[in-house]
């Protein structure tokens, strides 16, 4: 530390100085492994540490990092012309939500000690980054706020090359994002699934027949040229009276991907990649359209473009942008409609006509989308363009002549002019096991949920209250627009959609939610940004982590629990789709997180302009304690983070203790005979891993049998897994009707998809009346490990179970 | 409270309408141009996947698709020897669900008027599925031969 910094005014003031010790202390805290083990009504905290030194230096470094910002910040200040006593109190004074700090090694340390929920401890093991980055925030905030002058927003002249700017930074993202699936499609399987190939099943008989018949395409299967050939579909269809196989996914989309699919037939390429850039056109065509949107509204570029930074980064419609489902499409078309009648004056009818041609198009994505044409229609009448009998004409006549043929449609597809309910994949349109579990799960399940996995949109919402708070018929029509969608799509019995990413049904709300963003970022409270940087952050986390690992969305998986290994995501939340024998039990835990999202935004509704950091500190002690809060109540509640059901957790925790300095103790808080052992403990289900003649146990669906007769083969294989350097055993308990000395099975260890192998064992019959184990140790990551089983085909055999367990470090 | 507010609206200016009229068209052109060319895509497709070696084991499908372009386009007309080596595919073929490769057969064989032929492709079609083959001849391709061959009605 040199004399200058020392000497500086700044430093002297008490409030761094804790400042630092907080920093300090949670910084050296951050490098133990925590497991956390239950046995019976027994529980233990067991905890790894690093050597001594390692935290004392990590400590160390932090606290004179901080002493380091904290002279840079009040020298800053003295140039903004503070006077030197008000700037040395001014600058120490913005460090207090530094405090804050504190609670997240409390959180982790009184709660075990004292047998309380393990729930804080698990949030903050987890989530202390996001409390670091709240934390800094408000430091940031505070300085700034201290310097009041520095921050007056004033209009901006709109540069006209951003707008296009805008476009093209999107389209290069959503490139990037079908570059990645399609690199991920090729390494482990074409993921695309549910309606997404009976769209492009649509797209093609467009292309090639100019007709909706799909029995030519069924006959010659032209779904090939874009899935499996082994694999047939129909395209969702039924028969018409006239003998036409018609699907029951509307034209819409199809139409517009004809055009771009058939590129793809012509070049011999893949047309589903061609189709594609329809999509990536419309996902920019939609950001763009928000970022207009957030301008018109703020008249500000900055904030406008932070709605369509959220648009774009943001799950849903990052990975939309992609996937062949009519959202991203009626996304785009809803708000380019809206905008175009929000910005439209008296005489420009071609902005209108254009306005009433989108709009008109809406129900041919699908016919939910006609609430959206409905509310656009309302939205037109308030904005007073149908008093001119041209304004009237080209709005209504083309969504008159749209509605003419679409009841045409309905009435040759179903005898009646509107689809019935048996088109729904459930029969009916309703939920029945009751509405909360769609209006809220489609928030915040931790398998389907949009909080979950762009948890930014919190902040979108409480902006959308801005904009009607300061703006009331803009933030009436967007509020309209966005709820509409959303019960339309909550009160639906598959919520959730089908087989697609999470929050399907709301990518049609996300350009709506999205100028929320750009209303908070204007009229919001520096709080809000407070807000928007934490909850962008998380959300940016889980875009990343989802483009990381892309194929686990689909097929309804908590995916982000076995990345980031939240227990919040895992255990915490609801999970309606996989859990229907406990409904109460999703309802109440999506009640403690919908609390916590409402108080939240009421938060971020709260505040002002003027230097406040004992203010700040009470929020972000409050928001903690809440947070705290909700993950005990939910603890209690649900199953509980001691409850491991994400087998990918235990991937997660063994490369913590691989990276572990080795050399430091253990500390143990509970009864001395617990061990982790659910956590050391990774089960392989063979029934998942089945291949060839290899079929499901009839009385076990973990139990695989495996015929006599065959060739000698693997008949299980394919876990892939990624393990860190550590010492394992490897377990299979196999049993067979022959008790003979010839060899009947073998076990073998493989690396990167069967190219190399760590170890094998042969099996004979007297061996399989007791578990078999292999141990083997990796110096280094080992990646795609397979633990195979083979049969020599001598003798029937049944594979019970299997499991890889971690020995040591 | 007024929902309807309209904000002044700063004059929009940008590149004259012709120009952007042309650029639409062009673009339009150019972006349809391989949809205009309809069934003649289905030869071109299936013709790269010849040319290419595409799948071994499903390569009946191309084979299939440019015979039933080539029926569309010569108003059932399918010379012997391709439909000929079309049998014999589908007699090698392995793969999933030939039900729907017999059918086709089937309707190439009675476009091009010979109803033996056709028939024995449809008994194998019924052999090989009954539930689809009931099902998949209700299309409409099948009315000007559902009455001779005893196709279950629509």
């Amino acid at each position: 530390m040199s004399a200058a910094i020392i000497k500086s005014g700044g430093l002297s003031h008490p409030v761094v100085w804790a400042a630092g010790l907080a920093w300090g202390l949670l910084a050296a805290t951050r490098w133990a492994v925590v497991m956390a083990a239950q046995e019976g009504g027994q529980s233990a905290v067991i905890w790894q540490l690093p050597p001594w030194w390692i935290p004392v230096a990590v400590g160390s470094a932090v606290l004179l990092l901080q002493l380091w910002a904290a002279s840079w910040q009040h020298r800053w200040l003295a140039r903004q012309g503070l006077e030197a006593p008000r700037a040395r109190r001014m600058a120490g004074l913005a460090w207090l939500p530094s405090l804050a700090l504190f609670l997240v090694p409390l959180a982790e340390f009184l709660p075990p000690l004292y047998g309380g929920s393990l729930a804080p401890l698990a949030l903050s093991r987890e989530a202390w980054p996001f409390a670091v980055l709240a934390v800094a925030g408000a430091i940031f905030i505070q300085t700034r706020l201290a310097a009041p002058e520095l921050i007056r927003k004033h209009e901006e002249p709109h540069r006209r090359w951003l707008a296009p700017v805008v476009f093209l930074l999107a389209l290069v993202l959503f490139a990037g994002v079908g570059a990645r699936l399609t690199q991920v499609s090729n390494q482990v399987g074409k993921f695309m699934g549910g309606d997404e190939p009976q769209y492009l099943f649509n797209a093609h008989s467009l292309a090639v027949d100019h007709d909706l018949d799909l029995a030519e395409e069924i006959f010659l299967r032209e779904n090939s040229y874009y899935l499996n050939p082994a694999k047939v579909i129909g395209g969702h269809g039924g028969w018409t009276h006239d003998g036409k196989w018609i699907s029951k996914h509307r034209p819409g989309l199809p139409a517009l991907m004809a055009p771009f699919y058939a590129w793809g037939l012509y070049l011999g390429q893949g047309p589903r990649k061609t189709a594609t850039v329809c999509l990536w056109l419309l996902a920019a065509w939609m950001v763009t359209e928000v970022f207009w949107l957030g301008r018109l509204f703020t008249g500000r570029e900055g904030p406008a473009l932070l709605g369509a930074a959220g648009a774009a980064l943001a799950l849903p419609g990052l990975i939309y942008s992609n996937l062949a489902f009519p959202e991203i499409a009626a996304a785009a078309f809803s708000v380019s409609a809206f905008r175009l009648l929000r910005s439209a004056s008296r005489g420009q009818w071609g902005l209108v006509f254009l306005a009433g041609l989108f709009t008109a198009y809406l129900p041919w994505f699908h016919e939910r989308f006609a609430v959206l044409a409905l509310i656009l229609g309302a939205y037109f009448l308030a904005r007073w363009h149908w008093r001119s009998i041209k304004g009237l004409a080209a709005f209504a006549l083309p969504c008159l002549v749209s509605a003419g043929l679409l009841a045409t449609y309905f009435m040759w597809l179903y005898g009646h002019p509107y689809p019935g309910q048996e088109i729904h994949a459930q029969g009916a349109y309703l939920n029945p096991r009751g509405f909360w579990e769609g209006l809220s799960g489609i928030w915040v399940d931790a398998g389907e949920g949009m909080l979950t996995y762009g948890a930014i949109w919190l902040a979108a919402m409480a902006g959308l209250v801005w904009l009607l708070r300061r703006r009331v018929a803009d933030g009436f029509w967007c509020l309209a627009m966005a709820g509409a969608m959303y019960v339309v799509a909550g009160l639906f019995a598959d919520w959730f959609g089908g087989i697609n990413p999470p929050s399907r049904y709301m990518v049609a709300v996300v350009p709506f939610l999205a100028v929320g963003l750009a209303a908070g970022a204007h009229w919001g409270p520096p709080r809000y940004m407070l807000f928007v940087v934490v909850l962008g952050a998380l959300s940016l986390a889980a875009s990343f982590w989802v483009m990381h690992y892309p194929s686990a969305v689909y097929g309804h998986k908590v995916v982000l629990g076995s990345g980031l290994q939240f227990p919040l995501i895992d255990n915490l939340l609801p999970a309606f789709i996989f859990n229907y024998k406990v409904p109460e039990v999703n309802a109440d835990l999506a009640r403690i997180w919908m609390f916590l999202a409402l108080v939240a935004m009421v938060a971020m509704n709260l505040g002002n302009q003027r230097f406040g950091p004992g203010r700040s500190l009470v929020g972000l002690l409050l928001t903690m304690l809440l947070v705290a809060g909700a993950g005990v109540a939910a603890d209690h509640i649900g199953a509980g983070v001691l409850n491991y059901t994400n087998p990918a957790q235990r991937v997660v925790l063994w490369n913590r203790l691989s990276d572990l300095p080795p050399g430091g103790v253990v500390w143990r808080m509970g009864d001395d005979a617990v061990e982790p052992k659910a956590l050391m403990k990774l089960p392989l289900p063979p029934a998942r891993y089945q291949h060839g003649a290899s079929k499901t146990a009839p009385d076990d669906p973990q139990a695989l049998d495996i015929p006599a007769g065959n060739k000698p083969d693997l008949f299980v294989w394919g876990q892939y897994l990624a393990l860190p350097p550590g010492r394992y055993r490897a377990t299979a308990s196999l049993s067979s009707p022959y008790a003979g000395p010839e060899q009947v099975a073998w076990l073998d260890l493989s690396e990167n998809k069967g190219q190399s192998t760590l170890l094998g064992r042969k099996l004979s019959g007297e061996q399989l009346n007791q578990p078999v184990s292999l141990e083997f140790g990796l110096h280094r990551w080992a990646t795609n490990l397979e633990f195979r089983i083979g049969s020599t085909g001598l003798a029937p055999l049944r594979v019970l179970s299997m499991s890889i367990t971690r020995l040591e470090p | 409270m007024s929902l309807s507010s309209l904000q002044p609206i700063p004059q929009r200016q940008g590149l004259p309408p012709w120009l952007i009229a042309v650029v639409v068209v062009v673009a339009a052109a150019i972006l349809l141009w391989p949809t205009l060319q309809g069934r003649e895509l289905r030869r071109i497709a299936a013709q790269h996947r010849v040319d290419t070696g595409w799948r071994p084991d499903y390569r009946l499908l191309p084979r299939l698709g440019l015979a039933h372009q080539k029926s569309v386009a010569q108003g059932g007309e399918l010379s012997r020897k391709e439909r000929d080596g079309l049998w014999s595919e589908l007699e090698a073929y392995q793969g999933s669900y030939p039900v729907f490769f017999w059918l086709e057969l089937a309707w190439l064989e009675a476009r091009a008027g010979d109803d033996g032929r056709a028939r024995r492709a449809l008994e194998r079609a019924k052999a090989d599925n009954l539930r689809l083959y009931n099902d998949m001849t209700r299309t409409r391709l099948w009315d000007p031969w559902r009455e001779r061959y005893g196709l279950p009605p629509r």
